[in-house]
């Protein structure tokens, strides 16, 4: 039995606004938790991410003040973005070719039974050679 | 990529390009498993690969494109420790595009997916829009052990488990385009423009300012300013009134914020541990 299109509907824009909602802040962007606390005047070079403490018994969340994840990990240190080449196209386009620079890593963490999530920045992994184009920067 | 309305017409068509394919791993792995719910395939890679392509298929029913989404996807080996890893990543692949004569706004970069869409042809035929890898060793000794990928579809994932489906779906919104160019370390924005999605970030405080109004400085301060950094893009907006708590008293989403966060997090994620 179909169900109602405009149940279907709301649902999905339920759905989409939930995701939004949840990409709707910076990828790299700082929290707490997600690295050390800051107040607004501190500039961090380790200020990415969205992140969530969950406690897994009751599925709340957790208030949080603890080292963000994936501190064990060999993240990519983050350094000043060089400008990028631009192009223009003769329709007056321009164009840059960002060759995988914006890639966030989603990183997880136990501690203390607890799973937290974080945005960091990453080298972008090697992609095989039967990438569309054979991968970035081709 | 405006999100459906009703009675219109909606849809794109997103095609993962699977990079394992003919390796034996990530998405090619033959190790036999079990169907599980909303997924009935019976190796591990096909699992896997029908967990992504659910999570692809629902960016394609929800966006407008006359052009192909192409996703390059992977899943490999990824920095892991035994209670910390990389889950996975993604971003937008190509190129970027701004002051193109459909674009929405001037000076302002678009990633090639939502140029695709605006400008109704391929920006960069020749390679994918947006590029992804994941972890396929999560579970796995010394590799944030404790936990296991589950691969459902649209049922809840086991205790115990990270629902893959979900994680790609939230990754892949970054490779659409739902994260800013602005440097991280600098506040500085890409080539001295700004991008569509930075367009709607708002620091709330002293008095609501759009980042594009704000300098590098304050800018990088505003990005660790808990609580009051918003986005304030109105097709979000207008949808997130179910939200009970985790906006701004000025009605905007606060994607940090805690409630929020738990809210989003846990329709997207359901995080557990074993």
């Amino acid at each position: 039995m179909k169900s109602d299109p405009s149940i279907r509907y709301a649902t999905r824009l339920s759905y989409l606004a939930s995701l939004m909602i949840t990409l709707a802040g910076p990828a790299w962007a700082e929290d707490p938790g997600c690295s050390k606390q800051h107040n607004k005047s501190e500039i961090s070079e380790d200020n990415s991410g969205q992140m969530a403490h969950v406690d897994p018994a009751t599925g709340r969340l957790i208030p949080e003040s603890i080292d963000p994840p994936g501190e064990g990990l060999a993240m990519k240190a983050e350094a000043p973005r060089e400008p990028l080449v631009q192009e223009v196209r003769p329709n007056g386009t321009v164009v840059a070719d960002i060759s995988g620079r914006f890639d966030t890593a989603l990183v997880a963490e136990v501690i203390d039974g607890k799973l937290v999530t974080c945005h960091q920045p990453i080298e972008s992994p090697e992609k095989p050679s039967n990438a569309i184009g054979g991968g970035h920067g081709q | 990529m405006a999100s459906c309305l009703p009675g219109q017409l909606c849809a794109a068509t997103v095609i993962v390009n699977n990079l394992n394919a003919g390796t034996g791993e990530g998405f090619d792995d033959p190790t036999t498993v079990s169907a599980v719910a909303g997924n009935p395939a019976t190796t591990l890679g096909a699992q896997r690969l029908a967990a992504f392509q659910a999570a692809a298929d629902d960016w394609g029913a929800t966006l407008v494109s006359p052009i192909t989404i192409i996703i390059d996807a992977q899943m490999t080996s990824l920095p892991c420790v035994q209670n910390s890893a990389v889950l996975g990543s993604a971003g937008p692949n190509g190129y970027i595009f701004r002051d193109f004569p459909e674009a929405p706004a001037p000076a302002t970069w678009f990633p090639q997916a939502l140029y695709n869409s605006l400008a109704a042809e391929d920006g960069d035929p020749r390679r994918a829009d947006v590029a992804a890898s994941f972890n396929q060793d999560i579970g796995q000794p010394g590799c944030l052990q404790s936990l296991d990928w589950s691969y459902v579809i649209g049922a809840d994932a086991p205790p115990g488990t990270i629902p893959f489906t979900e994680t790609v779906l939230h990754e892949i919104g970054h490779g659409l385009g739902f994260l800013t160019f602005v440097d991280n370390s600098t506040g500085e924005l890409l080539n001295g423009y700004s991008d569509q999605y930075t367009r709607f970030l708002l620091d709330e405080t002293p008095t609501p300012t759009l980042w594009t109004d704000l300098t590098a400085l304050e800018r990088a301060a505003s990005a660790i300013d808990n609580g009051e950094l918003t986005w304030a893009g109105p097709e979000v907006t207008n949808v997130a009134g179910f939200l009970s708590s985790g906006r701004h008293p000025s009605a905007d989403v606060c994607p940090r914020k805690p409630a929020s966060r738990f809210i989003s997090q846990s329709l997207r994620y359901g995080v557990v541990t074993k």
